[in-house]
């Protein structure tokens, strides 16, 4: 592309009526008041973090562009290998992943790879930044690496000893020795999509999964759907009740998924983050140990919420590293495809279009970071929010960059399009957006509910 | 075409037993598409049976083989709601298949064709709508400017065209730009730069393709018409027809979405009830069904004779409904929650279908740059 000094319809900065480099010719308290970066806009984000943060953000960048994105492209449309069985690039990719720490960041050193430097932020703001980053060179190869840090989070939540020190730094001891060790969590069942994410539907849900106490342990019997990951994982966190009992009774066991009545029926032929496989994982008289109980006997429900509540901002970063991704396609459609005599970014519609998404994208970080960066204890009520905002508005960036490709938008070759199948993920797991806003409403009953008159509801 | 408007009725009861009973059994594993041979053996069957237009006939039936009356218009719509419903990527192919057809049987020259698929077509430039300059040329006001641009957004040999069709084509049909004017091109598949394409975003069925020409021969179709401004009326005629097909296959499309996600949402418990009963799922049902109810009005309006519809019209719907039924096969989706993301429901498939509708013959970005030119000089 040869360089240009300005688009159609704009002055070049050095034009004297173009303020941009003018400022620097005011006084020097003018300057202060003025003089602002023009630098890129990911950098730009990048030198407002905590330093820790951001180079932890740019070395998940390279580790997305060096590594995710070479194969993105053709996991998305290979066919899903057979249960059990891991496509040798994505086995590669394990490998890097855990060597280089992906699989291991929500503990420090010398449990896990979590900087030092990061360790005073919540580490909810760190996941969010890498996932963005993996977001946008391939939702499916992303979930594969994620998923797995939903999957060890009731490990960590139940704050045992045991758990943390045992189970999850074995996990991540394996992972950064190079011998993949991914972690599923097991919530959902055929009947209970829905139901396992929030309280009014657990209340009238029979349980699908059951645990019945057994010398030395419990045995687990049942099936779960729709398990991220569920057909590569070496374990699992699996929610059950307890013989007799209802949701209230809800466990989380740490099931190693080469016990004996373990089995992995079905994988799920999805729409897209078609890399990730969804797996259906039956449970047929599977003996698990009293030790691999989770936080307690019947405290798996609370478990569970505060895992989701754990998991829904990153999952909003998925938003944004797709929003981006959808972008920055367009963004390149427009400065290379010419039209007319011209290049599509010169036409001010076409700029209006990427004004409005590079805003839509912008606005859907900035509600991340500022959610994420108080979110050493996440509230309910904003990782909901940001989890059905953020992906809602994710897939109408991709629209608009689809509608802005018009014809070349269904090319594969473009990425739109398949960004487009890996967002509408995101709008259903985790909670539909129709549940989370529920879900933000429940936690929002304190304030709704207050009847003193001089109280008004804050928002 | 001459046909009653009360044999409409029977002829789109024929088709719908078409679709019941020959279509709807290769098209109930949206996972596995119907292949090619199927497309072809199926498509065989409804070009015997007078719903779409055989290869090689001089029958004045079929799919858009009349537009000039209401009864035509009907058919032609309601041909392509009923097969879409079905599969869109179908409707979709016979669509397209139908309008190449009529071109070439309206042109004063003789094509040997072997096959219904034989010809590809393409309605539009290599991007988008061509801005207000094709507005602009429809009203005769195109200025130097605009007929550059023109020019540029119809030649074939150095710009990409995209193309969506079963891969059998052997001929692709698309407006070029000869003299100053839109003309009809014809060109033979050997004449062309062809990049198959990994499979797209939607209509599964079919595949795509990236041709550029090899030539720049200034040869085109011809028509016997008096008509003044021939070239304008008759390529705003069959862009008028294409982009009515569109519309009238995402609703079809559509129709079959809604009543996956009806009859899931009415067996599907969660929170001690079928979902159906929850305001969240009923607000989504209510928001397909208004996307359905407008869908059907606005092909209702546009149900005339295509003369008698003008360009303005069908682009400002088309730019209103589009996105509406968009959004409802999300909504459709979205009311089946996991299960509608799978691809052996059929939900997904059809979300996908809608976007490729909505992207294809220019998008929708530009439909209001053309609304401008069509407007006229604003004195």
């Amino acid at each position: 592309m040869s360089a240009r000094n300005h688009l159609n319809g704009h002055l070049q900065f050095s034009h004297i009526l173009s303020p941009q480099e003018k400022y620097k010719t005011l006084s020097l308290i003018g300057r202060i008041l003025t003089d602002g970066d023009l630098t890129d806009l990911w950098e730009m984000d990048c030198s407002r973090l905590p330093s820790g943060l951001a180079k932890f953000r740019r070395k998940a960048r390279a580790f997305a562009e060096e590594k995710i994105a070479p194969i993105a492209a053709k996991m998305d449309i290979l066919e899903h290998p057979p249960i059990g069985e891991v496509h040798p690039d994505v086995q590669n990719l394990l490998v890097e992943a855990g060597k280089e720490g992906w699989l291991s960041y929500f503990l420090p050193s010398p449990l896990g790879s979590m900087p030092w430097n990061t360790v005073t932020q919540p580490p909810i703001w760190l996941s969010s930044l890498v996932v963005e980053e993996f977001s946008r060179v391939c939702g499916g190869l992303m979930l594969l690496l994620s998923a797995h840090h939903l999957g060890c989070m009731p490990l960590l939540i139940s704050g045992q000893k045991g758990m943390i020190l045992d189970h999850m730094r074995s996990v991540y001891k394996s992972n950064l020795n190079g011998e993949p060790h991914l972690v599923a969590f097991a919530i959902t069942e055929p009947q209970a999509g829905s139901d396992v994410e929030e309280g009014h539907g657990a209340e009238q849900y029979r349980p699908g999964v059951v645990a019945t106490p057994t010398k030395g342990g419990y045995l687990l019997n049942g099936r779960k759907c729709f398990i991220s990951g569920g057909d590569v994982a070496k374990s699992m966190t699996v929610f059950a009740a307890l013989d007799g009992e209802g949701m209230e009774s809800w466990t989380c066991f740490y099931v190693d998924t080469a016990t004996e009545g373990v089995s992995v029926p079905r994988i799920e032929c999805k729409m897209g983050m078609r890399a990730s496989g969804a797996a259906e994982v039956e449970f047929n008289n599977v003996f698990i140990p009293t030790d691999r109980i989770v936080g307690g006997l019947r405290q798996g429900w609370v478990i569970n919420r505060a895992t989701l509540n754990y998991s829904r901002i990153p999952v909003a970063s998925m938003g944004v590293g797709m929003a981006r991704a959808a972008t920055e396609e367009a963004i390149q459609f427009a400065r290379t495809y010419r039209l007319g005599g011209k290049m599509l970014i010169d036409y001010q519609h076409v700029q209006l279009q990427l004004a409005a998404m590079v805003a839509e994208t912008r606005a859907i970080r900035s509600l991340i970071w500022q959610e994420a960066s108080n979110a050493r204890k996440p509230r309910q009520l904003n990782a909901s929010l940001c989890k059905f905002h953020a992906t809602d508005r994710a897939q109408v960036v991709c629209e608009m960059a689809m509608d802005l490709l018009a014809d070349h938008g269904g090319l594969h070759e473009r990425r739109v399009e398949k960004i487009f199948r890996d967002i509408r993920l995101t709008r259903i797991f985790e909670g539909t957006n129709q549940i989370n806003q529920l879900s933000l409403i429940e936690d929002w009953q304190g304030q709704l509910l207050n009847n003193d008159d001089n109280y008004m509801v804050g928002v | 075409m001459n046909i009653n408007i009360d044999d409409v009725r029977a002829f789109l009861n024929e088709a719908d037993s078409f679709v019941n009973e020959r279509m709807t059994i290769e098209t109930e594993r949206p996972e596995f598409p119907m292949d090619e041979k199927m497309l072809h053996s199926l498509s065989d069957e409804a070009a015997q049976l007078g719903l779409i237009p055989l290869a090689n006939s001089d029958e004045e039936f079929g799919l858009w083989q009349g537009v000039g009356d209401l009864a035509s218009m009907t058919f032609n719509i309601g041909l392509l709601k009923t097969v879409a419903e079905a599969s869109a990527g179908v409707a979709f192919a016979w669509h397209r298949h139908a309008l190449a057809n009529k071109l070439l049987k309206d042109s004063s020259q003789t094509f040997e064709m072997n096959d219904i698929y034989d010809v590809a077509i393409v309605t539009t430039g290599h991007y988008g709508l061509a801005q207000s300059y094709l507005g602009e040329y429809l009203k005769s006001q195109a200025t130097s400017e605009g007929i550059s641009f023109l020019q540029d957004w119809l030649d074939r040999k150095n710009n990409e065209t995209v193309i969506t069709a079963p891969s059998s084509w052997r001929f692709l049909i698309c407006p070029v730009w000869i003299k100053e004017d839109i003309y009809w091109r014809v060109i033979p598949r050997e004449n062309l730069q062809v990049q198959a394409c990994a499979p797209q975003h939607g209509f599964d069925e079919l595949s795509t393709f990236k041709v550029k020409s090899l030539d720049t021969i200034d040869s085109y179709l011809e028509f016997d018409s008096n008509k003044e401004d021939a070239c304008k009326y008759n390529f705003e005629h069959l862009l008028k027809s294409d982009l009515i097909g569109l519309l009238a296959i995402a609703t079809g499309a559509l129709k079959r979405s809604r009543r996956l996600a009806l009859e899931y949402t009415s067996i599907r418990k969660q929170g001690g009830q079928v979902i159906n009963k929850h305001h969240a799922v009923q607000q989504m049902l209510g928001e397909i069904d208004i996307a359905v109810r407008q869908a059907e009005m606005s092909l209702s309006i546009l149900s005339r004779p295509i003369d008698d519809v003008s360009l303005s019209e069908i682009l400002e719907i088309r730019a209103a409904m589009h996105p509406m039924l968009s959004h409802a096969a999300n909504q459709c989706v979205q009311a089946q929650g996991g299960i509608g993301y799978m691809r052996d429901v059929g939900t997904e498939k059809i979300l996908r279908d809608q976007n490729m509708l909505r992207m294809m013959a220019g998008g929708l970005c530009e439909i209001p740059l053309v609304l401008a030119g069509l407007r006229g000089e604003i004195v």
